[in-house]
């Protein structure tokens, strides 16, 4: 299917670029991002790797709510810093595994961590518990500005060091999985001398010491971050340097793209990466990647609104959305359809569920059993009075949904649904959805790692004050049931149950999950996509 | 551009902004369904047709008179029974005389659409901005002192001081873009010409006889300028709300273009040149930019031929 | 204009400058919209983002507020952006120079280029001339962002030539002159293009005008040269109203235009003015406003004084008007 949209895509371009010539041209694997397996080479050291982020950072700690970049962390601390353990790349939604924690022991309500020896800093201090305690510390310190990991953190009532190699931590109830997790894989190791002092203003925030097989050189804003490899680290790195180029507009990235100025080029936009299927230079030169992270988009129904009380008038909204017009003309085929709050790929989705095909009959049928009629004949259903109609909320700078809206609004207004945008810039966006002040919106969530606890966005107590926008409250037992699942299996079973009732439900028309698009230079090696990112410790470069 | 000719591309357009629907509607102009025969549909919306293309009523109705472009602005790739496997926006062909936007809509019907929403907004602009400066610059002219002072620096920065800044803020302000929002700010920006004109013209006119007259009568200071000083400023002012109708096509597209004007999905050329930008280097799409520019241009330098025209008209009347 | 009308317009400044500021003040903080919740990545803790706004002062009264940004104005001290802290100063500092550079170019091509057309037009009656004022009028109703999008598609795009770059001012930050003025090239041709053709016109009705006076026509029939004649009394008519409309532009000049930057991806004041506007970034916001009030306000004034530099007949003291 994907080599005819390749071949009929060539002709739109006639005439601008000379046909490539048969035979010579990309394979399937490239055509579809699939990473192909790298045998038989040898690795060398030295070289630089540079790499493009569309987004730069006001400050880098892993911590800090100020400085807080969801994903774009990896790139810039990801190989700075290291945390307690880490995500395995073969199994993302597993178990974690040892990092600067050699082992650790979960009791009813302790958690003791084995540190690894012989870990140092990159300002020459050792790494030890004290490390770990202060890190945590300052975490949970109320005055920081670091809520956003305090509140993964749980419920910790203290960090003690038992031996400069043996920290425990305890709770002051049973910690959820999600909890855990947190801190051992989000928690990163920061010298407590650096922590000292005042926080607000402390220099590691603008200058990161960390452990990682990287240390921090040099930061030009508008420009790029140097990294440097740490000569003596026990795991160390293969290249000399990371360059990350900060480069926003995507259209300047892909021209300096093309000039070869970046060895890993991350976030093409869709159209380009179609675009470049008719490019030699691509094909020739670059490996393409494809990966779906835990990203997805939905829609949101605003469910205290009279109109979407009715399940089966969301359901009938469902089958009304598009899907295949709107992957062939906005998502290019790139995007696949998901209906699960969690990672696409993981075990916590139950693959029975199907999602709702489009079908505008029953769609029809499903609005009138509910009663929705159009009495007087204006196109617009209405019921004891009140119009089926709704105002979507669009923030201007989404070309995307620029698109997706009027196509949605058209199958709308062919079933009687009156739907209208209602365009608002940035700032009111997210203010407004908070507030509740909205019928219909459309967002995405993302989580740089596998596992995301959807406690937080779907229980009723988050509606105030949290992320659950649309203020749903039909799973909140099930959430705290998942929260306190301690066993992986048990955990498993009952996030399947969750996207059942999810689906059941349909608070969120869930839509796409989102997928990164990256290309890296045929030269450069080592590079694995998957949901951990790459290990750039373990990318090495061909002359 | 001679006179003729910007006059007859003025009323060109009004007649395409009127009849839209006639030429590019997903309805037909007369369609015979299930033996009910409809007229005009378009206007007359009747509910037999709900949900209705001409696409899809080719073969169910039993004659149908189309429209000059069978598609509406409003039509996309979904019901114009366009299959094709790329994606949009497609280039000019037998199907879409002018090609199709991002999301399959014909731009020959946005184009004649959007010049209903263009001419809509003018006219809306011109009124607010002729009234409000009318107002101003009459008062600053007939008062004097300390109000004229003010209004006249206001008159001055208003016309110096960068207006898109101010229209951005105060679109934001509005709560977000719509029909009375750009015309609200729009219309605001654009009256220091006008004001200018009328003061010239009540300061001129203050201290005739007749005025004077009509105010030793005992007269109210508004309706001496309604029956006397206003009508002799007329001409000016006609002028300017000419030459103010391609300022404010101008402006109007500019804020489409930044996605600040009118609202999705309602056509507008300038909305259709934010497009065009987009997909400038993937696919090129040059029908998105060549032809919205080219009504832009049309209607702007019309206005401006037709304003010189009457201000040489004027002048040669003031001159006897 | 007298000297003692300047000192009046002088008078005029410090309370212009204060309405302008205090205007796009109260307008853009009752503007909906928080700053602080821009993303969905950022902390959904309530307390967190009431905590961050009391430390912006985002919470005070609107008067308050307006005063303590007077107070640090005086200062020179324009606060901090909302969105990632930097300096309002240093982000101006980096975005005006970029539109000074494209808006300042193009000013000074079209006022050259306008000069040049203006006079070649005012003394030619043939086709040529003909052809080419009909050209400048259309030049002067066509919208500048679709010439620009016109350009790129042409000189930028594989469609068209690749001659020229599609974004941007520089390919990186460490480029050279050459690769700068390429970058230019296109957007100043696109911002010059309308001043052009309204400036030409009215050089070619100064210069055709001054021509036609008598001494001209008397000192032409003595045989003297044309082109001194053009330089030393044409020429000077010609450029009262040039100087006029120069001194309009100068605002626009360094305001830059949102939509040619948008369009050619230049971070100039424009484009900053418009994303700190969608953010509710206030301190940008009005640190943007304060420049463009100092700039449209000092050119109105500076404007004035050219003019009675320019104008011999205003050089005699007490006269007036």
């Amino acid at each position: 299917m994907l080599l005819v949209v390749v071949a009929s895509t060539s002709c739109s371009r006639c005439g601008a670029r000379a046909v490539p010539d048969a035979g010579a041209g990309p394979d399937r694997a490239w055509l579809e991002g699939r990473p192909t397996p790298e045998l038989g080479l040898v690795s060398r050291t030295g070289g630089t790797l540079t790499l493009r982020a569309a987004v730069e950072p006001t400050g880098f700690s892993r911590i800090d709510d100020r400085f807080a970049e969801g994903t774009m962390a990896r790139y810039t601390t990801g190989t700075i810093y290291e945390t307690l353990a880490r995500v395995d790349p073969s199994k993302p939604d597993g178990a974690l595994l040892p990092w600067l924690a050699r082992s650790w022991a979960l009791t009813d309500r302790s958690l003791t961590l084995e540190l690894l020896h012989d870990v140092g800093f990159h300002d020459g201090s050792a790494f030890d518990a004290a490390d770990v305690r202060a890190t945590v510390a300052a975490v949970l310190e109320a005055k920081n500005p670091t809520v956003g990991l305090r509140a993964a953190l749980g419920p910790i009532s203290e960090v003690v060091v038992e031996t400069p190699d043996r920290v425990v931590v305890r709770y002051s109830r049973g910690p959820s999985p999600f909890e855990v997790r947190a801190l051992l894989g989000g928690v990163p190791a920061m010298p407590s001398e650096a922590l000292a002092g005042p926080y607000d203003v402390a220099p590691i925030h603008q200058h990161p010491i960390g452990t990682g097989p990287f240390r921090f050189v040099r930061f030009t804003p508008g420009d790029r971050l140097i990294l440097e490899r740490v000569a003596n680290h026990r795991a160390p790195a293969l290249v000399d340097a990371i360059h990350v180029r900060f480069v926003k507009d995507d259209t300047i990235a892909a021209q300096l793209w093309e000039k070869g100025e970046f060895d890993l080029m991350t976030r093409i936009p869709p159209a380009h990466w179609r675009a470049i299927e008719h490019e030699p230079w691509a094909w020739k030169n670059y490996r393409r990647f494809r990966i779906d992270e835990n990203a997805y988009a939905w829609i949101g129904w605003n469910l205290k609104r009279p109109v979407f009380a009715d399940v089966r008038v969301r359901r009938a909204l469902a089958m009304l959305y598009p899907a295949e017009v709107i992957s062939k003309a906005v998502e290019l085929g790139l995007e696949r359809r998901t209906t699960c709050p969690f990672w696409i790929d993981s075990d916590s989705c139950d693959p029975e569920v199907r999602p709702i095909p489009f079908d505008p009959a029953r769609a029809k049928a499903l609005l009138d059993e509910a009663g929705w009629k159009d009495a007087d004949g204006d196109g617009v259903r209405e019921q004891g009075g009140v119009r089926l109609e709704f105002a979507f909320l669009m923030p201007t700078t989404s070309a995307r949904l620029g698109k997706v809206l009027p196509l949605f609004q058209e199958q709308l207004k062919n079933a009687g649904v009156s739907m209208t945008m209602e365009p608002v810039d940035g700032a009111q966006l997210m203010s407004r959805m908070r507030a509740h002040d909205f019928d219909a919106a459309a967002l995405s969530w993302s989580s740089p790692d596998a596992l995301s606890d959807q406690w937080e966005i779907f229980h009723s107590s988050q509606a105030e004050g949290g992320k659950n926008y649309v203020q749903y409250a039909g799973a909140d037992e099930l959430l705290d049931r998942i929260r306190t699942a301690s066993e992986p299996a048990e955990r498993k079973r009952l996030e399947r149950e969750l996207h059942r009732r999810l689906f059941a439900d349909q608070p969120y028309l869930f839509l796409t999950a989102r997928p990164a698009l990256d290309a890296v230079k045929n030269r450069v090696h080592g590079l694995t996509p998957s949901l951990a990112w790459y290990e750039l410790a373990k990318g090495w470069v061909d002359p | 551009m001679k006179l003729k000719l910007a006059l007859a591309v003025l009323a060109g357009w009004l007649v395409l902004a009127l009849l839209a629907e006639p030429i590019a509607s997903e309805l037909p102009i007369a369609v015979r369904l299930d033996g009910t025969t409809h007229l005009l549909p378009f206007w007359t919306r009747p509910a037999a047709l709900h949900g209705q293309t001409q696409q899809s009523l080719a073969n169910r109705a039993e004659w149908m008179i189309g429209t000059l472009v069978p598609y509406g602005p409003l039509q996309t790739l979904a019901t114009t029974g366009v299959d094709r496997s790329d994606a949009p926006p497609y280039a000019p062909d037998g199907r879409h005389w002018l090609g199709t936007d991002e999301i399959g809509r014909d731009v020959f019907a946005r184009l004649v659409h959007g010049s209903r929403m263009t001419l809509l907004i003018a006219l809306g602009v011109v009124l607010l901005s002729s009234l409000l400066g009318t107002f101003l610059g009459a008062l600053a002219g007939w008062q004097g002192g300390l109000v004229d002072a003010v209004i006249s620096r206001a008159l001055e920065l208003a016309s110096t001081f960068p207006t898109v800044f101010f229209l951005i803020v105060l679109v934001a302000a509005l709560r977000g873009p719509s029909l009375l929002a750009v015309i609200f700010v729009l219309g605001t920006t654009r009256w220091p010409e006008t004001a200018r004109l009328m003061r010239a013209e009540v300061l001129r006119l203050r201290d005739r006889d007749f005025v004077v007259a009509a105010r030793a009568m005992g007269a109210s200071r508004w309706w001496i300028m309604r029956r006397h000083l206003v009508p002799n400023a007329i001409g000016p002012v006609l002028v300017s709300s000419t030459f103010a109708v391609g300022s404010a096509v101008l402006m109007e597209s500019a804020l489409s273009f930044l996605g600040l004007g009118v609202v999705p999905p309602a056509a507008s050329w300038g909305e259709l040149l934010q497009q065009a930008h987009r997909s400038l280097v993937t696919p090129g799409a040059w029908w998105l930019a060549v032809f919205p520019g080219l009504a832009i241009a049309s209607v702007v330098l019309a206005s401006q031929v037709v304003g010189a025209a009457l201000e040489g008209i004027r002048r040669g009347a003031s001159k006897g | 204009m007298t000297r003692r009308l300047l000192l009046t317009r002088l008078g005029w400044l410090l309370p212009s400058f204060l309405v302008i500021t205090a205007v796009t003040f109260a307008v853009a903080h009752l503007a909906p919209g928080d700053p602080l919740q821009l993303s969905e990545d950022s902390v959904t803790n309530q307390a967190v983002i009431e905590d961050a706004r009391r430390q912006l002062e985002l919470d005070r009264p609107l008067l308050h507020r307006y005063g303590i940004w007077l107070g640090r104005l005086v200062r020179f001290d324009l606060g901090a952006s909302v969105t990632d802290r930097r300096p309002v100063l240093d982000k101006i500092g980096e975005a005006l120079p970029r539109t000074v550079v494209v808006s300042g170019l193009a000013l000074l091509l079209a006022v050259a280029a306008s000069i040049a057309l203006g006079t070649f037009l005012a003394r030619r009656t043939d086709r040529l001339s003909g052809a080419l004022s009909a050209s400048l009028a259309l030049a002067s109703g066509v919208p500048s962002f679709w010439v620009a999008v016109l350009l790129l598609l042409v000189f930028a795009t594989p469609r068209g030539v690749e001659w020229f770059p599609l974004q941007g001012l520089a390919s990186s930050p460490e480029a050279g002159l050459f690769d700068r003025l390429w970058h230019l090239v296109l957007p100043v041709a696109c911002l010059a293009l309308p001043t052009t053709a309204m400036l030409a016109r009215y050089v070619r009705e100064g210069v055709a005008a001054a021509l036609e006076q008598d001494f001209i026509v008397a000192a032409r029939s003595r045989g003297l040269d044309e082109r001194r004649l053009l330089l030393r009394h044409a020429l000077p008519n010609a450029l009262v109203p040039v100087i006029t409309i120069v001194g309009l532009q100068l605002p626009h000049v360094f305001a830059g235009s949102v939509v040619i930057e948008r369009v050619f991806g230049i971070q100039g004041m424009g484009l900053l003015a418009y994303e700190s506007i969608g953010t509710r970034d206030y301190p940008v916001v009005m640190g943007v406003s304060v420049v463009m009030a100092a700039v449209t306000l000092g050119s109105m004034f500076l404007t004035d004084l050219a003019a009675v530099v320019a104008d011999p007949r205003a050089r005699l003291p007490g006269s007036d008007r």
